[in-house]
């Protein structure tokens, strides 16, 4: 089963080439990274794969069908997105926040009914953030503020979640807590996730495939254990990579680290 | 598209060309150095086209280092309470001493400007002077004193006209005096402005930001504020009112320089090259229809170039995003609070009807006089309610959905829509067929509407881009407005009274149909409740919850704009309201979008009442617009909670 299948796909804009050429398949109940320099354009792949915007040339498939294709209501159900950088919520409760990923589900006018505030209740759980769920949503702290968001994608009730650097605001302990967790959710409920990450031994750790892009184009579409080799590393960030074994894994780091100069 | 040289390249021809038109008779035929042509090329002319660049360079530069100080496109100095401080001071100085208006108006401008700017400023003290704070501070102070204002003129019509003269704006001059006198007060100032443009670089990275790179950021905020503030009131004083060019000038340099922050200097230029295109225009248009102000003129133009930058210009460099505003925010909301509005509605309008007042002071009602009583006292009452509850309700669509929380039901023009219709309606048609004040701003409050409307959805209804075009539609009718009344004559007292939110003269039909209005708005929003939440976030949110953005937004704001055309209609283009009563709700702790509509529309049809109620009284037997009453009730407890949020 395949969750997505781009077939040339190609985002410009006016002045710009942001995305050319890229085809690939995301497997349907697996963890698949995006790696890259900044600038490769891993978000703009996130937001073609999310339906924000269009494919200039190619097709974008989501499930067998084209993204634009499915309702936006439809696409919400299976699909859930979470931006870069979330929107400050002044003054919303953590609950309230949740409970605004039942949309799809409920409607516009539909009745938050019982399996609602069950599934709020059970993101809420699952994301470790019971005891606060009356809290501000803005008083949180930052690790607690992400949990947040992805109960919200967890409430939506979507089989494939879609992540814009779920860590990038996170310390060391509370980057392995929602790696964690969105492993746990993939093994335990089956959930597709497809998320943009920056540490190549995290990506190492908790994906099992892999997309590495550079300069909007594909250079990489394998499993974690092939993409992060030294070598296809060293030339995808343009950097000397080296591995280390330790405890049976190989952990990659810059070899500039050992180096005179450092 | 056009390119950007080009629009350039075109403008600046258009300008010298229509600069060139007014000397061209001194070109081709050089005067004698003591005929009356060299006297007018030399003393009225030169000096003409010098102050235009100068005063639209100075605006401009002002204009761009408040949006960047705010992070918003919409600030400009007259937001910080400038141009309305000046005005009622000058209002006041007109009534009390005369004398000193002869004498020395631009002083007294200078002064009035002064005093908003520092009450605004101890408004919003407090440890980062924070932007928010000061905005909100500024725009209530600004709202006050032209409620204040409209107050005065109200009871004293008769000068009314000098004043309108000068809001108007004018750029005629005679000699160099007054524009050398000018260029000493602002040149030294403008250059220290420029040498602040590092600190303000890094004021536009954020507070937290700009501290962390080392720079004070209430020194900073201040010497910038002061320096922007001194110098429009200096412009002020000079020329009279020439607004917009704060607002106009860096949008059109942004446009045409494609980049998100153009720069002091490119802001300044482009500033000066249109106010002396709405300078030429009004002086060419003059020659054709009688007097037309310079203001009013730059007024005119700059309506659709907002509108034009919005549909064209792909970066507008404006925040997509919502801005938080700092009042207190924890507060938890107390279940009473509904209840107590509720009762409040109808407890209101008992007393209302009750009390009354009559030569030997206040009375009581007796049942005898009761229908007597409800007859001439319950329409407006009800009038005022409705109009309250509408335009809150507006009001709270439109900071949810435009991710403002500035925005207020006049920002889409309708209120200066109506006003123009209402005006020219008053001045062209003989007395008799005007039929209902009703029809006429309905018809006018319906096409800005429509127009709006039609623009916003060429745009995608972005909301910075429906800002822009609202703000834009708003100044092109309000410039038209400013042109009626000038020339209106003793008809300009008539609409006075409306602008400043009258109710008489409604039957008690007529005040039911804002209730329905505000009812039937009020059902809508409490069902579609979840989209506005979702609005109110963030696109991305949003779309990624499935829902349809651009139907959901296009509804929101229909609601919007007829709740607002409602609440207009009713009472005339009161902003207040609409600004106001949503964070009242807020600071109540009703945010989420089902209760802070139910919670603002009970607010606002319970202020409105209180305020119709106290303005039957407090001047008896003359009635004192409720509109007014409101903005002097709330506005200084809305500026006390500021104050509170701000320390």
């Amino acid at each position: 089963m395949t969750a997505f299948v781009l077939h040339g796909a190609g985002f410009r804009t006016d002045d710009r080439i942001l995305l050319s050429d890229i085809s690939l398949t995301v497997r349907q109940g697996r963890v698949t990274g995006i790696l890259g320099p900044n600038g490769s354009g891993k978000s703009t792949l996130m937001r073609l794969m999310a339906g924000q915007i269009r494919p200039s040339e190619g097709e974008v498939l989501f499930q067998g069908r084209r993204v634009a294709d499915h309702s936006a209501r439809d696409l919400a159900r299976h699909l859930a997105h979470l931006p870069q950088i979330p929107p400050a919520v002044p003054g919303m409760g953590l609950r309230d926040l949740v409970a605004l990923g039942r949309y799809p589900w409920h409607g516009a006018l539909g009745r938050f009914g019982a399996s609602d505030h069950l599934a709020v209740e059970a993101a809420l759980t699952r994301t470790g953030l019971a005891a606060f769920s009356d809290r501000q949503v803005d008083l949180l702290s930052g690790g607690e503020r992400q949990r947040g968001w992805i109960a919200m994608l967890l409430a939506q009730g979507a089989d494939c979640l879609l992540l814009d650097e779920p860590t990038s605001a996170l310390d060391l302990c509370h980057q392995i807590e929602v790696l964690g967790l969105l492993r746990r959710l993939n093994r335990e409920q089956g959930l597709t996730v497809v998320m943009v990450l920056h540490d190549v031994n995290l990506a190492a750790r908790f994906c099992d495939d892999l997309i590495a892009l550079r300069e909007g184009r594909l250079v990489d579409a394998a499993s974690a254990d092939r993409v992060t080799q030294p070598d296809r590393l060293s030339e995808l960030y343009g950097l000397d990579m080296e591995a280390l074994a330790w405890r049976g894994r190989p952990v990659m780091m810059p070899s500039a680290l050992f180096g005179e100069d450092a | 598209m056009m390119g950007r040289g080009m629009a350039r390249g075109l403008l600046l021809l258009v300008c010298i060309g229509l600069a060139l038109q007014g000397l061209w008779p001194a070109i081709i035929a050089p005067p004698a150095s003591d005929s009356v042509a060299w006297l007018i090329l030399t003393q009225s002319s030169l000096p003409r086209l010098a102050m235009a660049l100068l005063a639209g360079f100075a605006l401009s530069l002002t204009g761009e280092v408040c949006q960047r100080i705010f992070a918003n496109p919409l600030a400009e100095p007259g937001l910080l309470g400038l141009s309305d401080g000046a005005s009622l001071a000058l209002s006041l100085c007109l009534l009390v001493a005369p004398g000193l208006w002869q004498a020395a108006p631009g002083l007294v401008a200078m002064l009035g400007a002064g005093a908003a700017l520092i009450l605004v400023l101890a408004i919003a003290w407090g440890p980062g002077l924070q932007a928010q704070s000061l905005l909100l501070a500024g725009v209530m102070v600004s709202l006050c004193s032209a409620a204040a204002q409209a107050l005065l003129v109200l009871f004293n019509h008769d000068f009314l006209q000098a004043l309108l003269l000068w809001q108007a704006g004018s750029l005629v001059q005679s000699g160099w005096g007054a524009g050398i006198r000018m260029g000493l007060q602002i040149l030294p100032v403008i250059a220290a402005l420029f040498l602040m443009q590092r600190p303000l670089q890094l004021l536009a990275l954020g507070d937290g930001a700009a501290s962390g790179l080392g720079v004070d950021v209430r020194a900073a905020k201040l010497i910038l504020l002061g320096g922007a503030a001194w110098v429009t009131a200096a412009v002020m004083a000079t020329l009279g009112m020439i607004g917009f060019i704060g607002l106009a000038g860096p949008a059109l340099a942004r446009g045409l320089s494609g980049r998100a922050r153009p720069g002091m200097v490119q802001a300044g230029i482009w500033g000066g090259v249109l106010l002396l295109f709405a300078d030429q225009v009004a002086r060419i248009l003059s020659g054709l229809v009688g007097d037309v102000p310079v203001g009013a003129a730059s007024g005119l133009f700059i309506g659709p170039l907002l509108v034009m930058l919005s549909l064209r210009a792909r970066r507008l460099g404006l925040p997509e995003r919502g801005v938080s505003v700092a009042m207190r925010p924890l507060r938890r909301a107390n279940p009473v609070v509904p209840w107590a509005l509720a009762l409040a509605v109808p407890v209101l309008i008992l007393a209302a009807l009750i009390l009354g007042r009559d030569e030997g002071g206040l009375i009581l009602h007796g049942i005898a006089d009761l229908a007597g009583v409800v007859h001439w006292r319950m329409p407006p009452l009800l009038l005022a309610g409705g109009a309250g509850a509408c335009l809150s309700l507006s009001g709270m669509i439109l900071q949810k959905v435009l991710r403002n929380p500035l925005a207020s039901p006049d920002l889409l023009g309708l209120g200066s829509g109506a006003g123009l219709a209402f005006a020219l309606a008053l001045i062209f048609l003989p007395g008799d067929s005007l039929i209902s004040r009703y029809l006429v701003t309905g018809i006018g409050a319906g096409a800005t509407l429509a127009l709006v409307a039609a623009l916003g959805l060429r745009a995608g209804l972005a909301p910075a881009r429906v800002l822009l075009i609202g703000v834009g539609i708003g100044s092109s009718a309000h410039a038209f407005l400013v042109l009626v009344l000038a020339a209106g004559g003793p008809k300009g007292a008539a609409l006075l009274s409306w602008f400043s939110g009258s109710t008489g003269g409604a039957d008690l039909a007529q005040a039911m149909l804002p209730w329905g209005v505000a009812g039937l708005a009020l059902a809508l929003v409490l069902m579609l409740h979840r989209w506005f939440d979702l609005l109110a976030l963030d696109d991305a949110i949003a779309q990624g919850r499935g829902l349809a953005l651009r139907p959901a937004r296009g509804l929101a704001l229909l609601l919007a704009a007829l709740t607002a055309a409602a609440g207009t209609i009713a009472l005339g283009p009161v902003s207040f309201i609409g600004l106001v009563v949503p964070h009242l709700a807020a600071s109540l702790g009703y945010r989420a979008t089902a209760s802070a509509a139910l919670i603002s529309a009970l607010i606002g049809a319970a202020l409105m009442i209180l305020a119709q109620s106290l303005g039957a009284m407090l001047a008896w037997p003359w009635p004192m617009a409720p509109g007014l009453i409101c903005a002097m009730i709330c506005g200084p407890w809305f500026l006390w909670q500021i104050r509170r949020g701000a320390a």
